[in-house]
């Protein structure tokens, strides 16, 4: 307590392709969410290097993270995270907005992934006006729209019942493939961790295994 | 993230706090307000030190004579003194700024008309620079220089003319456009004085005069007395010197000189720099100026106190605009960090809240310039017993707002609120995009 020092990671080392599926797995306090959140430069490490497509992010200083933030990073989180103010349509294109994307070009984007995700009739509905699963719907149109590098996704059906969580998964996982991009999701279900091309097993904040699914593998390639 | 966005959205954020946005603009709007109104009292006040001066006689004319100096002080020794003549006129004429010179010289005399009669001083003017010093007629027309025997009368000399031999005063019947009047330089025409014996009594001449035209109001300096070109008033000044039979002593000013030379400058702010210039040339000269300089730094005083008191309720409404958006960073800390980490760049964060924290400063800004406006309205409508007790008269503002003002309190108002959304800025903007994701 207190002052003690505690390890969140320790000795990790790990290094993830291009349009790779990764799936970060591990009991709550194995460390898989702040290694997402530090392979996304939104917490530094004290020790170490993350390199991402040749850039270093623990030397990065706040301002140039929030601009690779923007032109590379895509996110879900678990609690959704979307704007309660803003409808969906202006939550997805609020991304294009910050990218400077003029207003007639981004509304018509951020439509044309709501309707990707199944929400084409909810564009001007507010997240209380949604379901857990349709702000998740949301929450991935909006991670998806600036067409980023890589997705990261916390717990992306941690509030989520059975059947949404597959939707769900089947949503995230189709438009990375149809986009080409690199997706890590952390989980603590064993099931959705299927979906993923490796595996890596977390536990006290070292990597207990990696596995790699090889049926998931030759799909790629 | 284009500025236009940063427009919408600001607009949009204070919107949906609509009350609260209220609130603060409205303490912007009574802090700009009373920071204006107090300074356009200042502005009346000056303003009306300046109409009162300027009726005494024009703010650009500077008075020169005769420099007096005393032999037995240090410096002034066989030091030559400068007289008031031609080569004077011609080397202020000179001078950078000077506008016009006209040399004056004055004698008195009587006007009768009739069974009236007025005791006038006659000033003998240059007649080529009257429009220059601000003569201006009002009735027939100024003089020019070819005109002999001809007057040109102050705006109130009507009023002057009196009947001798009335026990009661009455409004004199003179029309002094058509009346046929007659001058004498003749000091006590009129009254016979039993202590000279009539061997001794003067012969002065009586001269038929014509009117040129009457002054117009609103000049004290031009309301009493008759103005003839220089040259008739040299003339006369001969005859009477002459009639009265004496020669002027010597060390006297004899006819080379003039008894004044006036001094038109181009502008207010030139004339305490031709004055000293004048005064360095070793002449006296005296200009309505001097006056008006104490009085303005009065005003100043008085404004600059009258500013502070406003400035105190522009500094509250500033920590009010501070206040305001220090709360909104907190109800917005899961905002900001959603926002920061779907791609906000951390310039677009403190653009986003400087924004908003100017645009409340505007918004007051505007309205309290509006609401100023209305004060004042008010203060010189329903104030004018307030402007007596100054002594400024009905007619001069009570409050005045210069346009410059105006845009002035806009500029600033923005500036304060800029000010006041700086810290709050850079709160939210050096928020940790995971720790306020985190908040709930």
């Amino acid at each position: 307590m207190g002052d003690e020092k505690i390890k969140a990671l320790d000795d990790v080392s790990l290094s993830i392709d291009k349009r790779e599926f990764i799936c970060l797995i591990g009991t709550s306090g194995s460390g898989k969410s702040t290694l997402l959140n530090m392979m996304a430069g939104l917490e530094k490490p004290t020790k170490g290097q993350i390199i991402i497509n040749g850039h270093h992010l623990e030397k990065m200083n706040e301002r140039q993270l929030t601009k690779f933030r923007q032109l590379n990073v895509g996110f879900v989180f678990q609690s959704y995270n979307l704007i309660p103010t803003l409808t969906a349509l202006e939550n997805v294109s609020l991304v294009l907005t910050f990218k400077g994307v003029p207003r007639a070009s981004r509304e018509k984007a951020a439509a044309k992934m709501l309707k990707n995700v199944g929400l084409g009739d909810r564009l001007h509905h507010k997240p209380s006006e949604m379901s857990g699963g349709q702000q998740q719907r949301v929450s991935i149109a909006r991670a998806f729209v600036s067409n980023p590098r890589i997705v990261f996704a916390d717990e992306p059906t941690g509030n989520l019942d059975t059947r949404t969580t597959f939707e769900v998964m089947d949503l995230i996982t189709g438009m990375a493939k149809e986009f080409n991009q690199t997706l890590v999701i952390v989980t603590h279900d064993v099931e959705i961790s299927d979906y993923a091309h490796r595996i890596v097993h977390l536990r006290d904040g070292n990597i207990e295994k990696i596995e790699t699914q090889e049926i998931h593998k030759e799909e790629t390639e | 993230m284009n500025n236009l966005d940063i427009f919408f959205m600001g607009i949009k954020n204070l919107w949906r706090r609509k009350l609260r946005t209220f609130l603060t603009v409205l303490g912007v709007i009574i802090g700009a307000s009373s920071i204006i109104v107090m300074l356009s009292l200042g502005f009346g006040l000056s303003q009306a030190f300046e109409d009162q001066i300027s009726q005494w006689g024009s703010l650009t004319t500077i008075n020169v004579q005769q420099g007096w100096s005393d032999p037995s002080m240090p410096g002034n020794d066989g030091r030559e003194d400068v007289k008031l003549d031609d080569t004077a006129v011609v080397s202020f004429k000179t001078l950078a700024h000077v506008v016009a010179v006209s040399p004056t010289l004055e004698t008195y005399g009587s006007i009768i008309n009739g069974r009236y009669v007025a005791g006038v001083p006659i000033r003998g003017i240059d007649p080529g620079v009257m429009e220059e010093f601000g003569f201006e007629i009002g009735e027939g027309r100024l003089l020019s220089s070819g005109d002999e025997l001809t007057v040109l009368f102050g705006s109130d000399m009507a009023q002057n003319f009196y009947d001798p031999k009335a026990r009661v005063w009455r409004e004199p019947k003179v029309d002094l456009m058509k009346d046929r009047m007659t001058l004498t330089l003749d000091p006590n025409y009129g009254w016979d004085d039993p202590n000279i014996p009539p061997s001794e009594k003067v012969n002065y001449k009586e001269y038929k005069i014509k009117t040129a035209g009457i002054l117009a109001g609103g000049n004290w300096e031009h309301s009493y007395g008759v103005y003839m070109p220089i040259t008739e008033v040299q003339k006369l000044i001969k005859e009477k010197e002459k009639a009265e039979n004496i020669r002027p002593a010597p060390g006297q000013m004899d006819s080379s000189q003039y008894q004044r030379i006036d001094v038109k400058v181009d502008d207010m702010k030139n004339v305490k720099d031709v004055q000293d210039t004048i005064k360095s040339m070793g002449y006296e000269a005296y200009s309505l100026n001097d006056q008006l300089e104490s009085m303005k730094e009065t005003a100043g005083i008085i404004q600059l106190v009258l500013g502070g008191i406003g400035a105190i309720s522009l500094l509250v409404a500033a920590i009010g605009i501070t206040n305001t958006m220090v709360m909104s960073i907190y109800e917005r800390t899961r905002e900001i960090g959603i926002m920061k980490v779907i791609g906000a760049t951390i310039n677009d964060i403190k653009k986003l809240f400087l924004f908003e924290s100017a645009l409340i400063g505007l918004l007051g800004g505007i309205i309290g310039i509006g609401v100023s406006y209305l004060l004042s309205f008010g203060i010189n409508h329903f104030g004018s017993a307030f402007g007596n007790m100054f002594g400024t008269g009905g007619e001069t503002k009570i409050s005045i707002i210069p346009i410059w003002l105006v845009f002035a309190a806009l500029v600033f108002s923005a500036l304060i609120g800029i000010v006041s959304g700086y810290y709050p800025a850079r709160r939210a903007m050096n928020l940790s995009a995971i720790d306020a994701i985190r908040t709930e």
